[in-house]
């Protein structure tokens, strides 16, 4: 796998299923509402964005429902998506200390 | 009507994806983008159509995915690069049209010739269109929509204008 920085989209994705399974609609919705509407994925975004983290063993198909005669799956994190959504939460953690630091030492 | 015609167009938008992604998800993408589609939409707008799109280029060029069973997938990967922008853009404009005009009738022609670049892009993926065939195609097709959408700004403003010469 390999370790490049993660897209805005996948980190939202990821920080989505953390919290349980979701289905694609539900994981748009989800997005939304925790980037504070700042974040919109979009049908192609999304799935593309599950179609890789998939292929990299990020995460998983966890079951299907048909609800209104539509096909829902549900995604969820696998144990390699947990600890690499947590690897990408300590460097973007460090970045946030390293810059507020740096604006505190200008402000003084 | 609406909800059956927005479902076909999404379908025909989801072509694009490769045959493995659509036989695993094209179903549940179709459950999404119609959950997603506010009531009374009768056509997927311009940004989601283009979001689509890309989704469908970025999973065929993921590395390591087969592109396609055949040869010449490049050439047709050129030749999405560029009908892809194009028909985002003539289905923008025609729907600025559309809503400059009267309102429904000003589509007509659209649907049928935006299936026209996959039909010519699967021919090549096929093997039986060479890529000049494919290119010139896609010209075509820009040409076409141009025309369309000429044609149709000049009927909406005759009839506005009171002196229709096209009874429809």
């Amino acid at each position: 796998m390999n370790i490049r920085q993660m897209q805005e989209p996948s980190f939202f994705i990821l920080t989505a299923l953390a919290a349980g399974p979701q289905h694609g609609y539900g994981i748009m919705t989800d997005v939304a509402q925790v980037s504070d509407g700042r974040v919109k994925l979009r049908a192609g975004t999304l799935y593309a964005a599950l179609d890789r983290l998939s292929t990299d063993g990020l995460v998983e198909a966890d079951r299907e429902e048909i609800v209104d005669a539509r096909l829902r799956r549900y995604y969820r994190l696998t144990p390699a998506g947990h600890s690499r959504l947590a690897a990408e939460t300590a460097r973007l953690r460090a970045n946030a200390a390293v810059a507020a630091s740096r604006l505190r030492l200008a402000g003084s | 009507m609406g909800a059956a015609g927005l479902e076909i167009r999404y379908r025909r938008l989801l072509r694009w994806y490769p045959a493995g992604h659509r036989a695993l998800h094209q179903e549940e993408m179709l459950g999404v983008l119609m959950a997603g589609a506010g009531p009374g939409r009768n056509r997927p707008g311009p940004a989601e159509s283009a979001d689509l799109l890309l989704g469908a280029a970025r999973i065929r060029l993921r590395p390591g995915r087969a592109l396609s069973d055949g040869p010449g997938w490049r050439d047709a990967l050129a030749v999405y690069s560029i009908a892809a922008p194009l028909l985002v853009l003539a289905s923008t404009l025609i729907s600025l049209i559309g809503w400059l005009a009267v309102g429904g009738s000003a589509r007509t022609g659209l649907d049928e010739l935006s299936v026209m670049p996959a039909l010519v892009v699967s021919g090549h993926l096929a093997g039986t269109t060479p890529a000049w065939v494919a290119i010139g195609g896609q010209g075509l097709v820009a040409c076409a929509l141009t025309a369309v959408a000429y044609r149709t700004w000049r009927r909406s403003r005759s009839a506005a204008g009171g002196s229709d010469q096209s009874p429809t």
